[in-house]
């Protein structure tokens, strides 16, 4: 009797504790490069937990630090996020309201400009996507370097002071002439008989056209259609420094630029089929200039 | 897996009623939502000592020019073995409820794993609300949701749901693995196959997935074209650049492009077809109303084997589809803003363009697919 009391607790733990070992190899986190990776886990929980971005690089110099570039944005102050979506709640400078239903972009040629006239060139590009800031495309998650969210890591940065950060929204004429396998399977190509290459953005919504509800798509891109076809936006924004390992750089994206300066846009004349329209394509490239700028620069150790 | 373990470790040593008390608590304490209890079987064979042998998938040029790796999941490896069990289960009717129906019965390799009806017919004799989608390059979905809705988390979670499905094959899993589990030969599958005799759903859906990922369709005339094996007929060249054009036919924003040769963005849209929803598409699945009507967009490939056309199989053939996009486009409140021809009911094209366009869309046919050996019934 001893023998059986003591083998029906000891197959009760081991059934309760299997019953714990068995849902978590069910759900759990299914990223290989999360710290908490569960190589049995069938669905994912949510509960990956990702190591620090730090500079692991083996000659790691302490005059060295991780600056990681983290983008903002807002319509004039109304912040946009993916819970912002599909909701008429911003107003154009030419007074049109408007609803968001998708914000996709591409940044890339990453520089920091020493106050010599120097630059450190960064590699990568990373397509924004306002929707999904943490991909579900796998490919994209397994490519930390890269960015992921709305964010860009720039590695191994000499401390000190600098003049401008600067970055391309879009591809300049030379990257855009690549073969980038992540884009073409997100669809971000640009059409061969418009220039070909990748969209630069996609942003798209619905504007309030005298009371009825009308959509636009304001992609940006080549600009084929006439003499200037390069259309792609050199951003540089002024004065960083860098002081301790690690700094965050908040750069805030007022959307509501897009709309507004050098070109007021008017939603009735330029909403869809931009694509080939060389004018349209022009102005964005125009008012783009103004959509970034630096919010904050946070230093830690 | 340790329940299984642990419960014939124990059978040997203790008593009848000990083992009751085992199988009611490992019965009450499991996860039946995510994996159904299965309940253990003495094992009569031997567990394999050889590991299955890893299977690497062939890459076609045509998607190693141009797109990422395929993707599979870091727990559901590809081996010789896994996909020879996906196979035979693949056209096995033992996961239906009355053994008349396997997946291939919608899904069907001739027809480039979808079946010709609008809905399909379960076991019980009815009908649902989507047609069948048809099975291919899914390793290229880095979305990675399937079905019409999306509702599905990878290919291991679309094949939970047809066998468990009341209008489909209306099983039950633990029917399911149990029927699998008493059959001559399949234990020995899943133990060639994943090291254990000991049948489950999740290594059921796992060996599936393992055979669909191998279904890949790269070898179409357009792909020879892109390749530089092959030209173009001027009318099929004269589509394509219909297909590209956004004042033309306006399919490239969803539908691919030469970068992208899978002609889908896998993604989710509300393309036009009614101006009130009936079926509530993505938004059923999320419950946020900005996404009612929208539906996964289907690739193009291999649409000559693929009709009826749309979610709901509204269409019967490809002019029908070509008539639909050039003037009977719907609008309503969340229709994609890349319908930029909306708001006049379509592209307007004409019926020679309609004839170019649908000369570039049979370029995407690949009639090797359909006959590939390695993809028919074992």
């Amino acid at each position: 009797m001893k023998t059986t009391k003591t083998l029906l607790i000891l197959s009760a733990t081991i059934a309760i504790s299997s019953f714990f070992t068995s849902c978590s190899t069910e759900k759990g986190c299914t990223d290989p490069l999360a710290i908490n990776f569960d190589k049995d886990a069938e669905k994912d929980d949510g509960s990956c937990i990702y190591p620090a971005p730090t500079n692991n690089d083996q000659n790691h110099d302490h005059a060295n630090g991780h600056v990681t570039l983290v983008f903002n944005h807002h319509f004039d102050g109304l912040p946009v996020t993916s819970s912002t979506f599909n909701d008429f709640r911003y107003v154009t400078a030419n007074n049109d309201t408007i609803s968001i239903t998708k914000l996709k972009y591409l940044l890339s040629g990453f520089k920091l400009f020493k106050t010599n006239g120097d630059s450190i060139e960064f590699h990568g590009y990373s397509l924004f996507d306002i929707a999904n800031p943490i991909p579900t495309d796998p490919h994209h998650r397994l490519k930390h370097d890269e960015g992921s969210g709305l964010t860009f890591p720039l590695h191994d940065v000499e401390k000190g002071a600098y003049a401008y950060l600067g970055f391309t929204f879009g591809f300049d004429s030379t990257d855009n002439l690549g073969n980038y396998s992540d884009l073409n399977v997100k669809n971000w190509n640009w059409p061969a008989g418009l220039g070909g290459g990748y969209h630069f953005m996609q942003f798209e919504g619905q504007y309030k056209n005298n009371g009825n509800d009308s959509t636009f798509a304001y992609h940006h891109g080549t600009a084929f259609n006439g003499p200037d076809k390069i259309n792609h936006i050199p951003i540089k924004l002024t004065g960083v420094a860098f002081n301790e390992d690690n700094a965050v750089v908040n750069i805030d994206v007022n959307l509501a630029d897009w709309f507004r300066s050098p070109y007021l846009w008017d939603l009735n004349t330029y909403h869809n089929m931009l694509m080939p329209n060389y004018t349209a394509q022009k102005m964005m490239q125009a008012n783009g200039h103004n959509v970034f700028s630096i919010n904050s620069v946070i230093q830690r150790r | 897996m340790f329940r299984s373990f642990y419960t014939v470790a124990i059978m040997t040593t203790t008593n009848k009623l000990t083992f009751v008390i085992l199988i009611a608590l490992a019965v009450f304490y499991s996860c039946s939502k995510d994996k159904d209890p299965v309940t253990p079987t003495p094992i009569s064979t031997p567990p394999n000592n050889t590991s299955p042998t890893p299977y690497t998938l062939n890459i076609p040029t045509i998607f190693a020019q141009t797109l990422p790796a395929p993707f599979n999941p870091p727990n559901n490896p590809l081996t010789v073995e896994g996909i020879e069990l996906g196979r035979h289960l693949f056209y096995d009717p033992i996961l239906s409820g009355d053994g008349t129906q396997s997946c291939a019965t919608c899904h069907a390799p001739t027809l480039a794993f979808t079946d010709t009806n609008q809905f399909s017919t379960g076991i019980d004799g009815l009908k649902g609300n989507r047609n069948s989608m048809p099975i291919f390059n899914a390793a290229w979905n880095f979305n990675n949701k399937f079905f019409w809705d999306g509702r599905a988390l990878g290919l291991e979670g679309q094949a939970f749901g047809p066998v468990r499905n009341p209008i489909e094959m209306h099983n039950t899993w633990p029917n399911a693995v149990s029927s699998l589990q008493n059959h001559p030969t399949y234990p020995n599958m899943f133990n060639a196959a994943f090291g254990t005799p000991t049948v489950d759903s999740v290594l059921v859906v796992r060996a599936i997935s393992q055979f669909e990922r191998t279904l890949i369709s790269a070898n179409s005339k357009f792909d020879r074209y892109l390749l530089g094996m092959e030209a173009l007929t001027p009318q099929e060249a004269s589509g394509f650049n219909l297909f590209m054009d956004q004042q033309g036919g306006d399919c490239f924003h969803c539908h691919g492009s030469a970068g992208n040769p899978l002609w889908t963005d896998n993604d989710f849209h509300n393309n036009g077809l009614d101006a009130t929803f009936t079926d509530l598409g993505l938004g059923g699945v999320t419950g946020n109303p900005a996404d009612n009507g929208k539906f996964k967009t289907p690739s193009l490939r291999n649409l000559i084997f693929t009709a009826p056309y749309m979610h709901d199989g509204r269409f019967q053939t490809i002019d029908e589809v070509l008539d639909f996009y050039s003037t009977g486009v719907q609008m309503s409140s969340t229709i994609d803003p890349m319908m930029e021809h909306a708001a006049n009911g379509g592209v307007q094209l004409t019926a020679q363009e309609k004839a170019n366009l649908k000369a570039f869309l049979l370029s995407l046919t690949d009639n090797s697919f359909i006959t590939n050996p390695n993809f028919q019934a074992p």
